[in-house]
């Protein structure tokens, strides 16, 4: 497995008037392919912005990033967009579904980006939405007849239709209660056995201990890192593994 | 003070929807004041104009004769508080042209010279734009001479009459409301110096005009109808003598006649842009309520109850309508000068009225009162919202309605796909625009439809006005009937040998008085020896006149005295009455629609000796210009007018014609403008809104050009179903419309022939302007930064 994504004195600072905020700071990171790395750190460590620079959204101040090879840092924001449709598969915190679109549609919106072919789409979709525990009947669905469990899952559907060379997800379970948080969890767990490299910022352990590698974030630079291997439920050691490792890093 | 702050708060908030319905306000209220001010005050500037001048009450114009005898009937008549005569001289048919234009361009209408400084008490000189140097060879023009045909202080006017050119330098110009406007009399009324007059005496005919002012309370149309009797009475040859006759009312009306028509229907799109305000103030609230749901529960929360937030709401609107108004109303009397001079050109006359307090008190009360009624209504929501639900955002009415452009399925481009859902999903938001921009179209389509018809197609314009079209018409201006019938019977033979002349129809025309079960009109009579071959089509009901005791009545004269189609009326002039069947009405503008049509023979029954003109009309493919030039040849030596007819009618309306071009721009302008500001407004609204949304596009990798088509993509359909249905609407109702405007001539059909790739054009400018409108604004869709748009709990 080689690297998929690799990036390199990563600096991002926010200018506000005469104000500057040194977010990133000459921050190294690679994820190889089919990882499941989880990014962690206190609140305002820079972990969104660090998510967000990688995948494409946010512009680094300096440095450069690359994914499957392809620099993108001096992209245009045009030149990112189509790049961030082949590559990048995103799940946010909340589901940002459109209200006024039913659930396939809010699919659709997506994979017609990179496709034509409606029917393979619809398809696709119809199947996994079987993978992800959705009713067939959800897909014709809006929003706001759905539970949140069911949103955020419509949402992930979202996110993979494209087949993205690495799954974004910033804090993706939380919004959801425990019950629908785990429905979430598992299905990144499957996702991630069948290959798809996901990289996750969360600050919730029962996320975090999904991943194979935990970084941890401060002060905008990559503190220490954990590799835990792949996941198993069974593994009771993993949880502890994770805490001390937490506790080390003063969180 | 609480719901000044809020009011404060809440323009604040959204300044762009405040500034645009401010300029909404602005324009109808603009358009709306010069529309009421013009219209309410037309009748009183004419008449301030005619005090100004001393103007005569009755006009006479007639040959050399019996001077003394008409002057003597005028004044003893008791109505009769002065009068007086004056000699002039008649150019009949003269064509002018300014130096250094071109000679074959000349326009052509009838002109009198009068004499700088004789005496006169009436109609007095008063000089506007007065030269330095009063010459031998200087003259005053009317004054719509300078506004409407763009003659200037020491301009050279070159008048040709009678093969030679007379050229005199342009000295001011004088008002004079009997004379005001050529489409009302096509005449030009000039001064000159005592030396010029006594000068060409020889070569011009010698005309006497009799000046009369009433004493007050009499009607001078009745008036000119009682000596229009008495004349024809008391002097036995005075059809022969007399040339023309004019009052004052009947000339005070057909002047202002084009200005109010136009500003009519300026004030009536002003009222269409009051009412589309109306729309915008309701869709301003209704988002403001959604999009600021939070602080409106906050708010309630504090204790502010739902009457206070309206009051509030009403604050702000009544701050802003009042800015716009003012705006409105300063615009208008900055503008005051250009408004003038379009008025000017279409009356003659100097439209020096100042600032209209009534007009700017009318505008401003309608307008402001329907904004704040409409205001009132569109807040009724306040009173529904609690602060929980508004707190946690639970104003939501979700759509569950079919998907009617479901994405796996549709054959659009995904953009459009989403674009159109838009369309379909706020289906109040979509009609209301696409009514607008119907609304909109219509009055675009139709102002072009009139200024096509009307003001670039001459003969349109003069159909409806009622003039029959010949291509020449040669007079004889042999003052003795026998010899003058001589003349004409040896000109019609050479005429019909002439290659190119279709037919050759005498006319004849005067004032006569038609009667019908003691009702009493006075009519302008139109006499042809032949009506079948006419070129106007303004047969109404009915057929024209074939026999001598058949007439065809105005549909105005026919209303007015009740009679119809089969009725036995009654024509009288002078001494001589005579009945006649009405075999049909017409319609026509021409003399205020009060018409009637015989034939040759029919005429002579009430007049015996006259010499008709002759209406000459060309085969299909030949140049009238040249032929004009061929029948002048026939003619030379003999004392015999040609005159080119298109040219000459085409001079009389030329005013009208330029104030439809004025209000075609206008409206086209007003449309195009009112378009892009509502568009603006609810791309603006759309984006502010859907910012997140947008956002998130971006996050999945839409590029910026996809979301702004996406977003134009919501609005062109709409546009463009609205400026097809508009446009629709305008080619089977302009005619319609048109006909309602000019109802008060009993105008039954128009004619219009609506241009089908002229209405595609316009609605392919109103798509395009609508488009770059909405692309411009989408702009700031680049602005969108999609990770700005995540929110973290």
């Amino acid at each position: 497995m080689g690297v998929i994504l690799k990036a390199k004195d990563l600096c991002k600072t926010f200018s506000n008037e005469s104000v500057q905020q040194h977010v990133l700071k000459n921050l190294n990171i690679e994820i190889d392919e089919g990882e499941f790395a989880v990014i962690m750190g206190s609140s305002g460590s820079g972990k969104s912005t660090l998510l967000y620079t990688l995948s494409g959204m946010e512009r680094p101040t300096l440095g450069n990033i690359a994914i499957r090879g392809e620099e993108i840092s001096g992209y245009s924001n045009d030149r990112l967009a189509v790049f961030r449709r082949k590559n990048c598969g995103f799940v946010f915190q909340q589901n940002y579904l459109n209200d006024t679109m039913t659930a396939l549609d809010n699919i659709m919106v997506s994979g017609l980006l990179l496709s034509r072919e409606k029917k393979k789409i619809a398809e696709k979709t119809a199947g996994l939405f079987e993978k992800v525990g959705l009713s067939r009947d959800t897909l014709h669905k809006y929003p706001a007849q759905l539970s949140g469990g069911e949103a955020q899952r419509v949402a992930f559907v979202r996110g993979i239709i494209n087949t993205p060379s690495v799954l974004f997800a910033d804090e993706p379970t939380g919004a959801l209660n425990s019950k629908s948080a785990s429905q979430v969890l598992d299905i990144f767990t499957e996702l991630n056995t069948q290959g798809q490299t996901i990289l996750m910022v969360t600050h919730d352990m029962k996320a975090a201990i999904r991943g194979s590698r935990i970084l941890y974030l401060q002060d905008g630079v990559i503190l220490d890192e954990l590799r835990l291997g792949a996941y198993s439920p069974d593994d009771d050691k993993r949880p502890e593994q994770l805490r001390g490792f937490l506790r080390e890093m003063g969180w | 003070m609480g719901l000044l702050l809020i009011a404060r708060d809440n323009i604040r908030r959204k300044k762009g929807n405040t500034f645009l319905f401010f300029l909404l306000v602005a324009l109808s209220v603009l358009l709306l004041y010069v529309g009421i001010s013009v219209v309410t005050n037309i009748d009183n500037v004419i008449d301030s104009r005619n005090a100004h001048v001393n103007g005569a009450d009755y006009l006479l114009f007639t040959g050399s004769s019996h001077t003394q005898e008409i002057a003597e009937i005028l004044k003893e008549q008791k109505e009769t508080a002065y009068m007086e005569r004056e000699k002039a001289l008649y150019a009949t048919g003269a064509k002018f042209y300014k130096e250094g234009e071109k000679a074959a361009d000349a326009d052509q209408l009838e002109f009198f010279f009068f004499e700088k400084d004789a005496a006169r008490k009436l109609s007095v000189i008063q000089i506007i734009d007065e030269g330095k140097e009063w010459n031998d060879n200087s003259v005053l023009l009317p004054y719509y001479m300078k506004t409407g045909m763009g003659y200037e202080t020491g301009d050279v006017l070159c008048v040709d009459y009678k093969n030679q050119v007379y050229q005199f330098q342009v000295y001011g110009f004088t008002e004079d409301v009997m004379f005001a406007t050529p489409n009302n009399l096509p005449a030009v009324k000039c001064f000159i110096s005592a030396d010029a007059f006594a000068a060409y005496s020889d070569a011009w005919d010698k005309d006497m005009a009799y000046r009369v002012k009433l004493d007050k309370g009499y009607d001078t149309a009745e008036f000119s109808d009682k000596m229009q009797d008495v004349l024809s009475a008391d002097i036995a040859d005075y059809q022969q003598v007399l040339n023309w006759t004019l009052d004052y009312s009947t000339m005070r009306t057909g002047t202002g006649v084009a200005a109010n028509i136009f500003m009519g229907i300026l004030t009536a799109f002003a009222v269409l842009l009051v009412l589309i305000s109306l729309v915008i103030v309701r869709f301003n609230i209704r988002n403001a309520i959604e999009m600021n749901i939070r602080n409106i529960g906050m708010l309630k929360a504090c204790g502010y109850t739902g009457s206070q937030l309206r009051r509030a709401s009403m604050l702000e609107y009544l701050l802003t309508g009042l800015l716009g108004i003012g705006a409105g109303l300063a615009i208008a009397q900055s503008a005051s000068g250009i408004v003038g001079n379009i008025i000017s050109a279409s009356l003659g006359l100097q439209w020096d009225m100042g600032a209209d307090i009534r007009s700017a008190a009318i505008s401003t009360a309608a307008v402001m009162v329907l904004i704040l009624a409409a205001v009132y209504i569109s807040c009724r929501k306040y009173k529904k919202i609690t602060p929980l639900d508004a707190m946690r955002n639970g104003m939501h009415s979700h759509n569950f309605k079919r998907n009617h452009v479901p994405l796996s399925t549709t054959h659009l481009p995904l953009h459009a796909a989403v674009g159109m859902k838009h369309v379909l999903l706020d289906r109040r938001r979509t009609l209301a625009f696409g009514g607008i921009v119907a609304l909109l179209s219509f009055c675009a389509q139709m102002s072009f439809g009139i200024y096509d018809n009307y003001a670039v197609q001459d003969r349109k314009l003069i159909e409806v006005t009622g003039f029959e079209t010949p291509d020449i018409t040669t007079a004889v201006k042999e003052a003795d009937p026998k010899k003058a019938e001589v003349l004409q019977a040896e000109l019609e033979d050479k005429l019909y040998a002439v290659d190119g002349i279709s037919h050759i129809v005498a006319y004849t025309a005067d004032d006569v008085t038609c009667t019908y079960k003691g009702g009493k009109e006075g009519v302008n009579c139109d006499a042809y020896d032949d009506t079948e071959h006419l070129r106007i089509d303004n047969v109404v009901e009915g057929r024209r006149p074939k026999l001598d005791n058949e007439v065809m009545l105005s549909t105005v004269i026919a209303d007015r005295l009740g009679a119809g189609t089969g009725d036995v009326v009654y024509l009288k002039l002078g001494g001589s009455r005579q009945d006649y069947l009405v075999t049909g009405l017409s319609q026509g503008m021409n003399h205020l629609g009060k018409k009637a049509m015989v034939t040759k023979e029919g005429f002579a029954r009430i007049k015996p000796d006259i010499v008709p003109e002759l209406y000459i009309y060309l085969d299909e493919d030949k140049d009238v210009p040249s032929m004009v030039n061929e029948i002048k040849g026939i003619v030379k030596g003999k004392d015999v007018t040609v005159t080119n007819f298109l040219d000459y009618i085409s001079v009389s309306l030329g005013s009208i014609k330029s104030v439809m071009k004025v209000l075609c721009i206008v409206m086209f302008g007003a449309v195009n403008l009112v378009i892009a500001l509502i568009l603006i407004l609810l791309v603006k609204t759309q984006i502010v809104r859907e910012q997140r949304q947008l956002g998130i596009y971006k996050a999945l990798g839409c590029t910026t050009r996809q979301l702004i088509l996406q977003t134009t993509m919501s609005y062109i359909p709409v546009v463009l179903s609205g400026a097809l249905f508009g446009s629709a609407a305008a080619w089977f109702g302009t005619e319609p419309s048109l006909i309602l405007c000019f109802s008060a001539f009993g105008i039954k059909k128009c004619g219009l022939d609506m241009n089908i790739g002229a209405m595609a054009a316009i609605v392919a400018a109103i798509v395009l302007w609508a488009w770059l409108a909405a692309v411009v604004w989408s702009m700031r869709i680049r602005k969108i930064e999609p990770c700005r748009m995540i929110e973290e709990v």
